[in-house]
Formats: structure tokens, C-alpha cells, sequence
């Protein structure tokens, strides 16, 4: 009887360190590691060129983003399921990779046998959702789609407020705001505060959420 | 290995907790150094686990493979401490990663 054929995984990861830990780790545990990149735009590229099953993707990473680079690898190539890396899941960019077309995702810190539980779950074909995060991603989808209910949109908000909000959802903080717009802080607060409350949204990462789902940016 | 990046980490973490006001990123750099650090020593835990294992099957006829087996053990646990250590210090800076998200919140609302 012969063995089942390893399963090939590529390690998309700009931190060296933890990478090299994980390459140690999931040889040691069985798995045919083809190769590693420490860029978004270099993981994509070896996904499409190698076609492992499983490719495990850090969120921030230097020439492209882990959510884009998710999408283009799922787009170009289906079979490869992606299956994301972040230290936490309360982040905007996690539910955008889910979105995109990651599998599922892996906390950074978790113990070594719930790693390659994960890789082994997704490489079978499995999601891998926590509750949380299985429903803020429901959440999103639901908002997005046409039979749900309407939430208050960017429709809502002024020209200016918009301007406002698309620096937002950009990661710009007020000051930075203030100086690209060339207005005071006073009033980047002041619109901050109306369209967190047009929205109906308590924080700016919400906001960044309902900026993309809404199709601002 | 772990003799000598625990230490360390224990330094910068130690640097991080007593910082006015830390910033995200290098935190989060921090906070992955320590999930490989943890990550290592998990990897290093199975190893060891995978040796002494096949050295019980072999005890009766190798003399040597007893005391080995007990080295190894005594290696085990060693490693176990500074994991426990790293988690701890990793819970710390996931509680110091969240109050420094928050404070930025506030900051910018």
C-alpha cells in the first residue's frame, strides 16, 4: 500500500524568522513545502508557477498586499486554496482576504498541532471560520447583496465627507486628513464624527468596511 | 537556541510593556518574533518526541538508549518552560497590542 502524496504548501510570509519556523515546522510534520516568498507580488507569482495545494499567506506584506494577492492566485488558479496567516481576527484585511477567496485562517500563535490541523483542513477542502469571523463575513456579504436589508450608506454623505472617508479607509490618520485636504484637524474631526454617525458605524474600521463594500475605494 | 533568544525577547518585551506609548507595528513585528519563537520550540518539542520514541523501542537491546531517552526528557523540559514563558509573554503583548489599537482609536475619533 503506498503512502498518501504529501501535501504541497507554499509560505507566503515577510517575517523571516517565523517563516523559517514554519517551513521547519510543516516539513517536520509531513508536508512538501515547494517553496516560500517574503512579498505579496513574489507569492503570487510562485503560486501560479508552482500550483501547490495550499498556500499559507501573511495579511501585511511588502509589493502586494495578502487580500489582493489572494485574489489574483484564486482567480488565475481555483484549485490552490489559500488559507491566510494573521496575528488577530478582529482586522479589516482578514475579512478582505476571506472575501477574496481565502479558505480560511490561522492565528499566528497557535499551538504547532492546530497549524497543520488547519493546512491539512483546507488542503481537504475544508473552511476554516471561526464563529466570529464566519459571521462578520456573513455579516458583509449580507449588506452587500441586493435582497438585504439597506443599511445607511456612503449615499449619505457629502462630497466632502467622502474625501474624508476614502482617507480613512486608506489608513490615514486625521493629521494626515488635515494636511491632504488643507483643512484644520477641528474640522477632520468634526467630519469624522458625521460620517461615523451617517453610517452607523462605531469605529473607522467599520467605516473603512462600509467604504469598500459600498464601493468607494 | 532558546538560551539565547529568550532573553532577548524577554528584554524587548520588558521594553515594549514599559514604553509611554508603544507604536502598532513594531509591536505586531514583536508579537510574530514571538510566535516563531514559540513555533521553534514546538517544532523542537515534536522532534524530540519523534527520538524518544524510537529509542523505547530499542531500550532492551541498547544499553545506551535509556540514558539517551533520559537526556532528551530532561531537554524536553526545559524547552516546555520557555515555551510557557514565550505564551506568557506573548498573552502580555496581545493585552498591549489591543490597548495601543484602542488608544489610537481614541486619539483619531
Amino acid at each position: 500500500m503506498s503512502a498518501a502524496p504529501a501535501i504541497r504548501v507554499l509560505l507566503v510570509e515577510d517575517h523571516e524568522l517565523y517563516r523559517q519556523g514554519l517551513d521547519e515546522m510543516l516539513r517536520g510534520e509531513g508536508f512538501a513545502v515547494v517553496g516560500q516568498a517574503g512579498r505579496g507580488d513574489d507569492g503570487v507569482a510562485l503560486a501560479l508557477r508552482a500550483r501547490p495545494d495550499v498556500v499559507v499567506m501573511d495579511l501585511n506584506l511588502p509589493g502586494l498586499p495578502g487580500a489582493e494577492a489572494t485574489r489574483r492566485i484564486v482567480a488565475e488558479a481555483p484549485e490552490v486554496r489559500v488559507l491566510v496567516l494573521t496575528i488577530s481576527t478582529g482586522s479589516v484585511e482578514l475579512l478582505d482576504a476571506l472575501l477574496a477567496g481565502a479558505r480560511g485562517y490561522l492565528v499566528k500563535g497557535a499551538p504547532l498541532a492546530d497549524l497543520a490541523r488547519g493546512v491539512r483542513a483546507v488542503a481537504a477542502g475544508e473552511l476554516l471560520l471561526g464563529r466570529t469571523v464566519a459571521d462578520e463575513v456573513l455579516d458583509r456579504v449580507r449588506r452587500g447583496s441586493p435582497g438585504g436589508a439597506r443599511p445607511p450608506g456612503i449615499g449619505d454623505l457629502s462630497e466632502r465627507e467622502r474625501d474624508v472617508l476614502r482617507l480613512m479607509a486608506a489608513g490615514r490618520d486625521n493629521t494626515e486628513i488635515a494636511g491632504e485636504l488643507q483643512v484644520g484637524l477641528t474640522t477632520v474631526k468634526h467630519h469624522v464624527s458625521n460620517v461615523l454617525e451617517k453610517l452607523g458605524v462605531e469605529n473607522r474600521i467599520q467605516a473603512a468596511v462600509a467604504a469598500v463594500r459600498d464601493g468607494l475605494v | 537556541m532558546t538560551t539565547r533568544v529568550l532573553p532577548d525577547f524577554e528584554r524587548r518585551v520588558h521594553d515594549a510593556l514599559t514604553a509611554e506609548q508603544p507604536s502598532l507595528r513594531p509591536l505586531e513585528d514583536l508579537i510574530t518574533d514571538g510566535c516563531a519563537a514559540a513555533l521553534h520550540l514546538e517544532t523542537e518539542l515534536a522532534r524530540l518526541d519523534r527520538r524518544r520514541e524510537a529509542l523505547l523501542d530499542r531500550m532492551g537491546q541498547d544499553p545506551g538508549a535509556a540514558r539517551e531517552a533520559l537526556e532528551l526528557s530532561e531537554r524536553g523540559r526545559e524547552d516546555h518552560d520557555d515555551l510557557d514563558r514565550v505564551r506568557e509573554l506573548l498573552r502580555e503583548l496581545m493585552h498591549l497590542r489591543a490597548r495601543t489599537r484602542l488608544r489610537q482609536f481614541l486619539a483619531q475619533s
